[in-house]
């Protein structure tokens, strides 16, 4: 009797944290940049990024997860290659612009 | 399977053929980071994929990939139909035209055939979507470079839209990174591959 | 959808077909997002259509929806890659 649709349906519904087998690694101590030579804009902005990230298991990438938010309709997204405004990020060809030819 | 719509996914009318463009552009069909590497990554890397979402936008965007190989072929296609003999050997594309005449030939740039070793399909999940975040991020450098040596609009309008569509993938397979990890042990990503487990982390 | 051309037609259809694109691959890493299904919904219902009046009255866009009876229209109707110049 195959169980794949069993498994399948399990891990398909949702995304469950699954409970630990290890031991908590410590966290490691060391800054990773002198926050004295920032100025104060910069040090906020750091400081809540790395609140996030610096917080996330070592070793692996993260991508934020979208949100269904700046929707365009039909038209302008594919004048613009994209239906979400938010991933919309032009290219400025210097090459071009400054005119090497 | 696979079913094909009389449409381009973006349209593509050139008025004037140029051979110079049509040398760079061709790289995007069969070059190292172009769309027939892309689909044929995607598409291959999907059998192994023991979550069903993952397998989802891997044959998702394969398969729109296989649609812009179809745009970049056109692109090509309109630049070199009607060139001179002078136009042809002034651009190099001579050599290219002597096995090929006007039709469609999957090769990068250099004139490397297509191989199936610009991709990897390596069996796990998170290895396949690293893979896949950088090929994104390739190909949309491969279209910066173009958009830097071509100017024609009826060119640069295609070529814009198909890089802002690397830029939309690659958020994509961060994404499906994500509920990759979310399924995983976070003490330890490593610890098994799923695609050997049909998904389970804990093999008993 | 009524007394549009051919032109209009296949514009809506060409934009539909994008949104649609758009709210797949959305949908692949969002599967549960309530938002993003009424707008794949919504671009279905424009998309089927215009489908349906383009490939009734102009030719075919998919090879099971070929429409006129006596002739093999697949084959007599523009390829893509002709483009209009």
């Amino acid at each position: 009797m195959d169980n794949r649709q069993q498994m399948y349906g399990r891990y398909n519904r949702g995304y469950r944290q699954q409970r630990s087998r290890y031991p908590s690694q410590p966290s490691s101590v060391s800054p990773t940049r002198d926050y004295n030579k920032c100025d104060d804009y910069d040090m906020a902005v750091d400081k809540a990024i790395d609140k996030c990230v610096n917080n996330l298991p070592l070793a692996m990438a993260y991508v934020p997860m979208q949100k269904w938010e700046n929707v365009c309709d039909a038209p302008s997204g594919l004048a613009m290659g994209s239906i979400f405004k938010d991933l919309v990020k032009p290219y400025y060809p210097v090459l071009q612009k400054r005119g090497d030819r | 399977m696979w079913e094909y719509q009389k449409k381009l996914q973006y349209p593509v009318n050139i008025k004037c053929p140029d051979a110079n463009a049509a040398k760079i552009i061709i790289t995007q069909l069969g070059g190292p980071d172009g769309e027939l590497a892309a689909s044929m990554r995607y598409i291959s890397q999907r059998y192994a994929m023991p979550y069903r979402d993952v397998a989802g936008i891997l044959t998702d965007i394969g398969t729109e990939e296989l649609a812009h190989m179809e745009m970049v072929s056109t692109i090509v296609y309109q630049l070199t139909r009607g060139l001179s003999a002078q136009e042809l050997i002034d651009s190099g594309l001579d050599v290219y035209f002597v096995d090929h005449t006007n039709g469609i030939w999957p090769q990068a740039a250099s004139g490397a055939p297509f191989t199936s070793a610009y991709f990897q399909s390596k069996g796990d999940p998170i290895t396949d979507l690293h893979e896949d975040m950088a090929a994104e991020q390739k190909a949309r450098t491969t279209y910066d470079n173009i958009l830097n040596l071509v100017s024609d609009p009826d060119v640069t309008d295609p070529i814009k839209f198909l890089r802002q569509r690397e830029i939309n993938h690659y958020q994509r397979f961060g994404e499906a990174l994500r509920n990759v990890t979310e399924r995983l042990n976070a003490d330890n990503f490593y610890y098994i591959n799923p695609s050997l487990t049909g998904g389970k982390i804990f093999d008993k | 959808m009524k007394n549009q051309t051919k032109e209009q037609l296949f514009r809506i259809i060409t934009e539909s077909s994008f949104a649609l694109d758009e709210a797949i691959q959305f949908l692949d890493t969002h599967p549960g997002n309530q938002e993003a299904l009424d707008y794949y919904h919504h671009y279905q219902d424009i998309y089927k259509k215009a489908l349906k009046e383009y490939q009734e009255c102009y030719g075919p866009i998919n090879q099971k929806d070929v429409a006129q009876e006596d002739y093999w229209t697949w084959v007599t109707t523009p390829w893509p890659w002709e483009g209009e110049c």
